[in-house]
């Protein structure tokens, strides 16, 4: 499935590829200025200062809750335990899928459905079923329309926002031989039959965890399409996947998260559904699987931990509010990210997974305006989290303890010359003074209409890494006259009027 | 495998954490956060609770019907299966209901037995009793320990739940403590508020996806 992943080495080509998509970019704009739009109104619904309060106690239990990360996790897998699920651990993804292949072999799966989750996304466990000989079903209509296509999901909430309707429609005619007319209203019924016979033949339901509770052993699911009720309730056995971040210590404290999650991604005030879940059916003539299994992931999480402008990451709950904020992200959509995690969330937890050599250029796809920080639940730094990776790239550093140490890369010597000599510049008074002046009268060559013209991008281009800039901006030359100056005449004038004099001359 | 996977992650978590402390003054454990911010609703009387409820939980489409007693309850019931056209209805176990499943033949009704997956595939409305109700959400607690509801409330296209009037809670707090007996969570603890629902194809909302197209509640209690 990974297939079809864009190279996450490029977000430059990526993001270039499509920019120039007009449906793409529509799409994206309709989806996230809708959600915006809901998330305002169904924050003010809560009142917003209580919302401020929820977001600062849910950080609050977060960072609580991962400073001391080990013996919640000790506790919530000793309560699930003690009440009849199985926990396995897997340091890898691919841990994760051999174990996860093993189990489904061991209930004797051919089919097996899936429930949306980011974390099975992260580990490819569809393609690696696959290679199983496994049938392995997205149940989510998105997620399934995307898996029908052969494509990777776009957004985290909405998979196949960058699909039209018309191109679901062709590709439903294609598969299940629809009317290639056919609505959304026929489209999904089509896919509700469909989905209905997997639910029905699967002997092993897959789903993700949004929070697993320490004190009871539970895990929480929510959605708004009750495919996850069908996946967790129908099969046999039941197995859940969670990375080791996703615990909180209280069976209480999940009503401040499910207060801020779906406000946050859909703008509703709760999804349709929460399944909490704690352990397999005792009794025989109840509901639900005969088994649960829970799979903890590491894949890299643990390394989060030192410093706590990492860590902070672990604190993200996958709301998707960062996305729709984010101005690079509704230009360019999910898929440019080249990971399963796209948009700003995607551009710090990427690179941190699978190391800022390889994934390079993510830290810089922000503008860094801060819109992510603003709408996060949570309240991640993210911008102060870009910063850092930045830096990581820059000099070459993995995160410490990474296994992608090999990729240095030492600061270039001219990037450093250069650096040296603005410092030099603007630590005097007179000395920048002097320089921006010369540089005035220098620009002449090259500014035309207050903008750097083609002689300059011409020139920028032979002396990199300006012509990287000025490759995809407008590179404005120095104003005429610099803002110190304007502000001692305009004091100046201020003087002459008090005088009861005209200021004569000179701009204002 | 798995075991050794437990001890190296637990190491590195563990050393991280000690590496952190030593670095920066981490926070507290979870006993020193202070409580969560107080929900208003948690003032209100009963009346309150029930309009909020309904404030919350009509503008999605569900239908909330107010009645008087169980018998009542039960009538209504039966006329909005007539009215749908339902003609095998899956009743969950609870005790509440037996009448209702006992006047089958007169409601003109085939039953579904809840433990059937196949047969509740085949039905066209699931009846059961929500063990509370969430002023704040507007939505259903179903605790599946109670009550045999789990894909009553699932499968078939048209759910009804009846709510009985002292049951609603003000916020998910409440409703979430009062799930645990002694420290214990249930088995499944189902919360919902609506129909089955998608966005998933141009952002357009379509009800029943994959659960029930249409809600509709009962409250009852004099
Ligand atoms: S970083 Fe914050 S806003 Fe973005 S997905 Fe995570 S919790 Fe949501």
């Amino acid at each position: 499935m990974s297939g079809s992943q864009l190279p996450v080495e490029r977000f430059d080509a990526n993001a270039r590829d499509a920019l120039g998509d007009p449906v793409l970019r529509g799409a994206l704009r309709r989806a996230t200025d809708l959600f915006g739009e809901r998330r305002r109104a169904a924050i003010d619904d809560v009142g917003a200062d209580d919302f401020e309060a929820l977001r600062d106690h849910a950080r609050a239990i977060k960072d609580a809750t991962l400073a001391h990360l080990d013996v919640h996790l000790e506790r919530f897998v000793a309560q699930a335990e003690a009440r009849g699920a199985k926990v396995h651990w897997a340091r890898t993804g691919d841990e994760a899928c051999e174990l996860l292949a093993g189990l489904c072999a061991g209930a004797g799966a051919k089919t097996v459905v899936k429930s949306k989750s980011m974390t099975t996304e992260e580990i490819e466990l569809g393609a690696a079923l696959e290679a199983h000989g496994l049938r392995s079903i997205e149940t989510d209509l998105g997620e399934w329309i995307i898996q029908q296509a052969g494509e990777v999901p776009s957004h985290i909430i909405v998979p196949a926002i960058h699909k039209t309707k018309a191109q679901i429609a062709a590709l439903f005619a294609d598969k299940l031989g629809t009317d290639p007319e056919a609505d959304e209203k026929a489209l999904t019924a089509a896919a509700r039959d469909v989905l209905r016979r997997e639910f029905a033949a699967a002997e092993v339901g897959i789903s993700g965890v949004n929070f697993a509770v320490a004190e009871t052993g539970s895990i929480l699911i929510l959605e708004n399409e009750g495919n996850a009720r069908f996946t967790t309730s129908l099969p046999k056995v039941h197995i859940a996947v969670m990375g080791i971040e996703k615990v909180v210590p209280r069976f209480e404290d999940l009503a401040v998260f499910l207060k801020l999650l779906p406000r946050s991604g859909t703008g509703q005030h709760l999804t349709s559904y929460q399944s909490i879940l704690t352990g397999p059916k005792q009794d025989p003539s109840a509901d639900g699987p005969e088994e649960l299994h829970i799979v903890v992931l590491d894949n890299g999480r643990s390394r989060f931990l030192d410093q706590a402008v990492t860590r902070a990451s672990l604190a993200c709950i996958r709301c998707g509010a960062c996305l729709n904020a984010c101005p690079v992200y509704q230009q360019v959509g999910g898929h440019a990210y080249g990971s399963v995690y796209p948009g700003p969330i995607g551009a710090v937890i990427t690179p941190q997974l699978v190391g800022v050599g390889k994934a390079s250029q993510l830290p810089y796809a922000s503008s860094l305006c801060g819109a992510c920080r603003e709408v996060c639940p949570v309240r991640i730094d993210i911008p102060a989290l870009l910063l850092h990776l930045r830096q990581e790239v820059t000099e070459g550093h993995e995160p410490s303890g990474s296994p992608f140490g090999a990729q240095r890369r030492p600061a270039k010597r001219g990037e450093r010359l250069g650096f040296r000599l603005w410092s030099f510049g603007v630590r005097g008074r007179l000395r920048y003074e002097w320089g921006s002046a010369l540089a005035r009268f220098g620009q002449r060559l090259v500014v035309r209409g207050g903008y750097v013209g083609k002689v300059g991008a011409l020139l920028s281009r032979l002396a990199p890494p300006l012509g990287a800039w000025t490759g995809t901006r407008d590179l404005r030359g120095l104003a005429p006259r610099s803002f110190r100056a304007r502000w001692r005449q305009e004091l100046r004038h201020q003087e002459l009027r008090r005088q009861g004099l005209t200021p004569s001359g000179g701009e204002r | 495998m798995s075991r050794a996977a437990r001890e190296t992650i637990l190491g590195a978590i563990r050393k991280r954490l000690r590496e952190a402390r030593l670095g920066e003054g981490l926070p507290e454990d979870r006993d020193a956060v202070g409580p969560a911010p107080r929900h208003r609703l948690l003032d209100a009387d009963a009346e309150q609770l029930l309009t909020a409820f309904r404030a919350r939980i009509e503008p999605l489409g569900v239908l909330v019907h107010e009645v008087g007693g169980l018998d009542e309850a039960l009538e209504l019931v039966r006329a909005r299966l007539r009215d749908a056209g339902a003609r095998t209805v899956a009743c969950s176990d609870a005790a509440a209901l037996s009448d209702l499943l006992s006047r089958e033949l007169e409601a003109g009704f085939q039953a579904v037995d809840p433990g059937d997956s196949e047969a509740l595939f085949g039905a066209d409305a699931g009846v059961c009793c929500a063990q509370a109700g969430i002023a704040e959400t507007g939505s259903l607690v179903l605790d599946a320990d109670r009550e045999r509801h789990r894909l009553v409330s699932l499968i078939p296209p048209l759910h009804i739940a009846l709510l009985h009037r002292d049951r609603v809670v003000p916020d998910l707090a409440t409703a979430l403590r009062d799930a645990l007996t002694e420290g214990r969570a249930p088995t499944a603890l189902t919360l919902i508020t609506g129909p089955s629902r998608t966005a998933d194809i141009e952002l357009k909302l379509v009800v029943g996806v994959h659960g029930p197209k249409a809600l509709e509640i009962v409250v009852h209690g004099d």
